[in-house]
């Protein structure tokens, strides 16, 4: 019976994992519309998940960039 | 203390073996034995699409005259003026398409961007094999340590091939592309698996034996002290430096003072990781602390999960709030990257200030993320001298501090000395950086993270994680060390990019 309880809730996480899977590849995850910043990072394919500088894929274009900001 | 002095443990402790195993991939990466390490890709419906690169090509006789390519679609897109045709990588989305038409006013150009976006994605390269070789090197390499170290390889071994698939899951979660864009990165999922598996079902005897849990996150920490550049620190010169090096340590301190003195908070390593968390750069701090000070996996994952959930509440929020009370755009940028903790929610955050603003907080993070090293050597001396003295103990001396000392920051600095002042200078900036960092150790160090990750969930249950929540101590402490650190990075802000102390950007 204990052995039957931890695979329905082992069973029952997978489920729950699986449909957030399926709402976000269905586009069913709220993304706050036009203004909000998931909506804008979808737009222009922007990943939010690099956890330091060197992770991100736009730091040579942004470092590259700076160049161009003077200080006045 | 006997493992861990004399020759002896250059073979037996973890630490050292940390260090044998970076040094080895980054020889191998700078040698170029193998080629580029395999990262999943981004995928949208279909999970397989991350095991495969796409391309789209249609022809553009003539290129616009008002053709800008810009942002990170600018990375997708190319304009090949030989052929005479748009290439797009990876896959696309219809707001990505639009988002592409506004590159340029021209009509054919715009038809043609919809066509690409038509067009059936053409399957360029698969990585299932790369990604099979990088876990049978990886593996055989870690079983010669473990093997060392006076262990099973073989039981090693069959617990490792688990993980590594369980990571290999974990990075489907974060490369769906809604996911990305909240930001829920592989920690998140590989922690998540790790618990689900451990409170559910139970972590069998034999998965434990793979989850060598600070072996993968030291040898993934000297790898990432590869990527901490020093020449990164005066990239956006005095003002970036005012702001991230002068709060950074003051709200450490500040917040190892209050966990430990106002909030009497028992565990003195719990309370340092949550600090560097707040302050330097979240997971990648957290993690880099917990090692140097020895810290319990439940402590880091209590951390971790905290400054995952509030670097997206942040991200979400701060820039609504800035453009709300119509602050200085700059200042706004520098405030939220000083505050924020992951790199990949402040270039999100500071992109919907704009281009300018987007450019200052990601360099401004960039300057922070430099601290980590200095953060985790300070932390690893004062626990070897301080904290893990007894009361009664006399006072320390050099060697014995070195005998405390985990042996595994001397790779981290050592990776990041060599990699800024020896490397960088001969090779140049730029071929190392793609060549070395981001083609090999990079990803290389990310899977050893994601597994490191996948561990601690295997090794935690709930019951360690809510005994350390009791009396909500380390939530209180990550609201006030992050509210402290609001308001002292705006001031630091509005000083140095205010044009109070240094001129207007």
């Amino acid at each position: 019976m204990e052995r039957f309880k931890k695979i329905v809730k082992f069973s029952a996480g997978c489920v729950v994992l699986g449909l957030i899977l399926l709402a976000a590849a269905s586009g069913n995850i709220p993304t706050g519309g036009e203004g909000g910043v998931i909506e804008h990072n979808l737009r222009e394919k922007r990943d939010a998940t690099p956890l330091i500088y060197s992770e991100s894929e736009e730091m040579p274009r942004l470092e590259q960039g700076l160049s161009e900001i003077k200080l006045r | 203390m006997s493992n861990n002095s004399g020759l002896r443990s250059l073979i037996r402790s973890e630490d050292w073996w940390a260090v044998w195993f970076g040094a080895a991939i980054i020889i191998v990466a700078l040698l170029h034995f193998t080629g580029k390490a395999p990262k999943l890709g981004e995928w949208v419906k279909n999970p397989l699409n991350q095991f495969e690169s796409y391309e789209r090509v249609y022809p553009l006789e003539n290129k616009p005259a008002d053709l800008n390519i810009e942002g990170p679609l600018s990375k997708h897109l190319k304009y090949d003026e030989k052929q005479g045709v748009l290439i797009y990588k990876g896959l696309m989305t219809a707001s990505q398409m639009r988002e592409m038409q506004k590159f340029s006013s021209d009509p054919e150009y715009k038809s043609a961007i919809d066509q690409l976006y038509h067009s059936p994605p053409v399957a360029k390269s698969n990585i299932i094999l790369k990604l099979l070789f990088l876990m049978v090197s990886l593996g055989l390499m870690t079983a010669i340590g473990v093997k060392a170290m006076g262990h099973n390889p073989f039981e090693y071994l069959a617990g490792y091939v688990v993980i590594f698939v369980l990571a290999i899951i974990a990075y489907t979660f974060s490369d769906q592309n809604v996911i990305k864009a909240y930001g829920l990165g592989y920690a998140f999922w590989a922690l998540l698996l790790g618990l689900l598996i451990s409170n559910t079902i139970g972590t069998p005897w034999w998965l434990l034996t793979g989850a060598r849990t600070e072996m993968f996150i030291k040898t993934g920490l000297v790898l990432l002290g590869a990527e901490i550049l020093f020449g990164k620190i005066l990239a956006l010169g005095a003002p970036g430096l005012f702001v991230a090096w002068l709060v950074t340590p003051t709200v450490i301190i500040f917040m190892f003072l209050f966990g430990t003195r106002i909030l009497n908070m028992a565990s003195k390593t719990l309370v340092i990781i949550i600090a560097a968390a707040t302050s330097v750069c979240g997971v990648s701090a957290a993690i880099a602390t917990a090692a140097a000070c020895k810290a319990k996996k439940d402590e880091l994952t209590l951390a971790v999960g905290m400054t995952l959930i509030f670097t997206v509440l942040m991200m979400i929020f701060m820039p609504i709030a800035i453009k709300m009370v119509g602050m200085k755009t700059a200042v706004g940028a520098a405030w939220m990257g000083g505050t924020i903790d992951a790199t990949g929610a402040v270039v999100a955050a500071g992109s919907m200030l704009g281009a300018e603003a987007e450019k200052i907080a990601a360099v401004v993070k960039m300057i922070q993320n430099i601290l980590i090293g200095v953060v985790a050597f300070v932390v690893a001396v004062y626990w070897a001298f301080r904290i893990e003295r007894t009361a009664d103990a006399p006072r320390a001396n050099a060697m014995e501090i070195w005998y405390r000392f985990p042996k595994f920051i001397v790779g981290f600095i050592g990776a990041s000395i060599v990699f800024s002042f020896v490397l960088i200078p001969i090779y140049g900036s730029n071929y190392i950086e793609s060549e070395i960092i981001s083609a090999s150790t990079k990803t290389i160090r990310g899977w050893l993270f994601c597994i490191a990750f996948v561990s601690i969930g295997l090794e935690s249950n709930f019951r360690d994680l809510g005994s350390q929540l009791v009396g909500g101590k380390p939530i209180l402490l990550y609201i006030c060390g992050q509210s402290f650190n609001l308001v002292l990075t705006l001031f630091a802000a509005y000083l140095a990019f205010g044009g109070i102390l240094f001129g207007k950007i």
